[in-house]
Formats: structure tokens, sequence, C-alpha cells
């Protein structure tokens, strides 16, 4: 049998060499003589590290893969034999590998034809935005202080309440994107300021701005200039990114 | 509006759009069933190749592309100074043919079929706009799901996922496909 040569083809991973010296050794998926296969599968390892190769972990793992079966295959078989080709699942492994690959090469071909239609981009017609006019620092500074001013002064925090758990606040995002859907179904369309009534803390209200950025991005609801939201274009459900605020 | 005219205008519409137009855009702006806009889109195709035009028009699944004939693709780069897209790799093509043949699959599907990581060649894939992504497996860890794109079709010279050269039927009925497991 050919040991393997130190040409030292680069191998994607274990597979990718098992393969090769499947084929280089002539034998069949199904029926790999382990022994001189693992051999010359360490010998590749050992090759690798001389030529200052990094072997990567996958290799390692497939080495001791092939160690178990080949010992498997030592041990006298059991009468009622559960694993009856100990070589079974590798042989698996290698076959549906094998068949990507040979599918890879089919389309190989193929790629070539489409790289010559060339297309155009979208032309850039304007779309239904609005205008951006000149705007005035203050009117955001006062919206905001508005927004922060609806928190209730909290009393000074007297050593005695730490005595207590500390109850933290969860609020979903979610839910109050929810909520706010909800709402503009039943009337149609509301204000900003109509949106954070109902808010009395920060964690609230830091909630309801980001489900509100949250729904304007994926285009549930559209704002305009004067601040009224209305129902947008989008109907797909509601699935948002994970998000779960906690009083810092 | 006579054939002529609806082909005119979906040659506009086509042209506006860029990217691949759903064929349901063109039923809803000419007010046309599906079957009735797809005949305006063949016979603008054929309309296309009878004149030897510059354009073709190419089907993807559901939605309908006009495109520069490959023949000028040449002229067209030198004119806009672009190159040829570079060669797939073989490893790009595996991976690619894994994604094609059994998508939606998740990351760790595909590196339990050929044995070794592969998330810099669906990141590249994901870049050279082949494959996206497809939303997340429903299970512990949540792992993105990868399926292939409009733009892989038409690279492909293909119109869907059918015409993709079949698995040998022995192999891809006996064995098995490797579990979807979280740990991957």
């Amino acid at each position: 049998m050919n040991s393997v040569t130190f040409r030292l083809e680069t191998f994607e991973g274990p597979l990718d060499l098992l393969l090769h010296l499947i084929s280089v050794n002539k034998v069949q998926i199904d029926d790999i003589p382990i022994a001189e296969i693992l051999h010359q599968y360490m010998e590749y390892l050992e090759n690798m590290a001389a030529m200052d190769l990094e072997i990567t972990s996958d290799f390692l793992v497939m080495a001791a893969q092939l160690v178990l079966i080949k010992s498997r295959m030592l041990l006298p078989r059991q009468k009622d034999a559960e694993e009856e080709n100990p070589r079974m699942d590798l042989a698996q492994r290698l076959a549906i590998y094998q068949q990507f690959k040979e599918q890879a090469m089919l389309l190989r071909p193929m790629y070539e034809t489409g790289a010559d239609l060339i297309s155009r981009l979208p032309s850039p017609l304007p779309m239904d935005k609005p205008q951006m006019e000149q705007l005035d620092i203050n009117l955001l500074t006062k919206a905001l202080s508005l927004l922060l001013g609806r928190e209730k002064p909290k009393p000074p925090t007297l050593p005695s309440a730490f005595s207590e758990a500390i109850r933290r606040k969860h609020i979903r995002v979610e839910d109050v994107a929810k909520q706010l859907l909800d709402i503009l179904t039943a009337k149609g369309q509301m204000s900003l300021s109509e949106a954070f009534s109902g808010v009395t803390d920060r964690v609230t209200a830091v909630a309801t701005f980001l489900a509100l950025l949250d729904l304007c991005r994926s285009r549930r609801i559209h704002l305009d200039d004067d601040g009224t939201i209305a129902a947008g274009s989008s109907d797909d459900p509601f699935s948002p990114d994970d998000k779960e605020l906690v009083i810092a | 509006m006579n054939m002529a005219e609806l082909a005119a205008a979906a040659e506009a519409i086509l042209f506006a759009a860029g990217d691949p137009l759903p064929i349901e855009r063109l039923c809803v702006a000419l007010s046309l069933q599906e079957n009735e806009a797809r005949s305006v889109l063949q016979y603008l195709k054929d309309r296309l190749d009878a004149r030897e035009s510059g354009l073709c028009l190419v089907f993807l699944e559901d939605k309908a592309q006009l495109c520069t004939r490959p023949a000028y693709a040449d002229a067209v780069r030198l004119a806009l100074e672009t190159r040829k897209p570079s060669s797939l790799t073989q490893t790009a093509l595996e991976v690619l043919s894994i994604v094609a043949y059994r998508q939606p699959v998740t990351k760790s599907f595909v590196e339990q079929i050929r044995g070794v990581d592969s998330g810099y060649t669906l990141s590249s894939l994901v870049d050279k706009g082949l494959i996206e992504e497809a939303g997340r497996l429903e299970v512990p860890g949540r792992p993105i799901l990868y399926k292939t794109t409009d733009l892989f079709l038409r690279t492909f010279g293909i119109s869907s996922l059918e015409e993709l050269p079949p698995l040998p039927p022995d192999t891809a009925g006996q064995l098995p496909l490797p579990e979807e497991t979280p740990a991957g």
C-alpha cells in the first residue's frame, strides 16, 4: 500500500483527508481497512506537524474516532452485536460528504453562466419621505425634559430601604409595542404624547421609546413630521429581537 | 392595452425596478392575473430575443428581471471598468451545495457534513449575495438559518431551485442526514 506522499496537499478537514486516503488506496467507503487507513492518517498528521502546519482539533477528534473504531473491531464480536459494523457511522458521514463534493462539481460549470447577466440597481425614485426642515435644538431638549420630567420625584433613600429585597422592574419592549399597536388599531392614529401618556417612570419611558423605534424600523408604524403615529405598511407578525429592560 | 403595450409597460417597470420584481407587482400595476402577467413577460422576453436586444429577460422563481445579454458582458465591463466576479473555490461550492439542496440549514449542519469549520465560507457567501439569513432555528441557542438568494439562481443560470441537478437517488434516500442538534 502507498504511504502518504510528502507533497502534502492541504485538506479542508478530516473527512476530506479520509476520502483522499480511501481513493488513493482504492478501497470502498463501506469497507475501509481501518488499521491501514488509521496508520496513513496518523502519518499524515505527523507530516503536518513536521512541516509546522497547524493540526486543527477536527483532525485530532477524527484520529481518536478512528482509534475507537479500530479497537472495537479488534474486540471479539458479541453474539447480540448491537453495532454490526463499527465503521458504519463513519462510512455514512463519508458517503454524505462525498455526495455533496460531487454535487459541487456539477454546480461549478453552472456558476460561469450567470456571471455575465448584469443588472441595474433600483432607480432612486423619491418615496413618500417627508422633507427635513431646519429644526431648533431647543425643541429636542424641551421634549426630552418633558419626557423625563414625568418621572415622579423619588423620596430620599433611607438606609433602611436597603434592608428589603431590591425589587427589579422588568418591562418587555415587545409588550409595549403590542399595546401601542392595539391602540393604533382602535384609534387609527395617535400622537407621540399620547403614546407616552401612561408613562410614569424612566424604565417604561425608555421601553416605549425603543418600541416606537423598532416599530418604525420594521415599518409597522409611520411617524409624521408633526409627531402623528399611523399604521405602517408592513403586516408582518411582530417578532422583535430579544430585549428585556431592568432598572440599572 | 394590447399585448405590445403591456409588454412595453412591463419593460419599463422592470428597468426601473432593477432588482428582480415579484410577478405579483406586475399584476397589481397592470391589473392582470398571474398567468396573464407571465404571458406578457414571456412575450417581452421573446421580443427582446427576436430583435437581438442588448437586454434579456430572466425568470427567477416568482420574479422577473431585466439583465444585459451575456454576449455583451465584456463590453459592459470594459465601459464601466468593472471586473468579472472571481470564481468560487471548491470549498465555497461544497458549502453552497449543502445550503442549496438542504435549505434552510444552520452553520453547524454544514459543519457536520463537511467535518470542518465553515463559518468563514458561509460569511463570504453571504457577502457575495449568494446566500442569506432566513430566520433562526427554534432550539436553544437559536442558530441562524441560511438559504439561497435570487442572485444565486441568476448566477447559476437557473430560474428555480427545481432546476438544480438532482441528487443521486440512491444515496439521498438511504442515508440519514446529520441531526440538527443545538451543540452542533
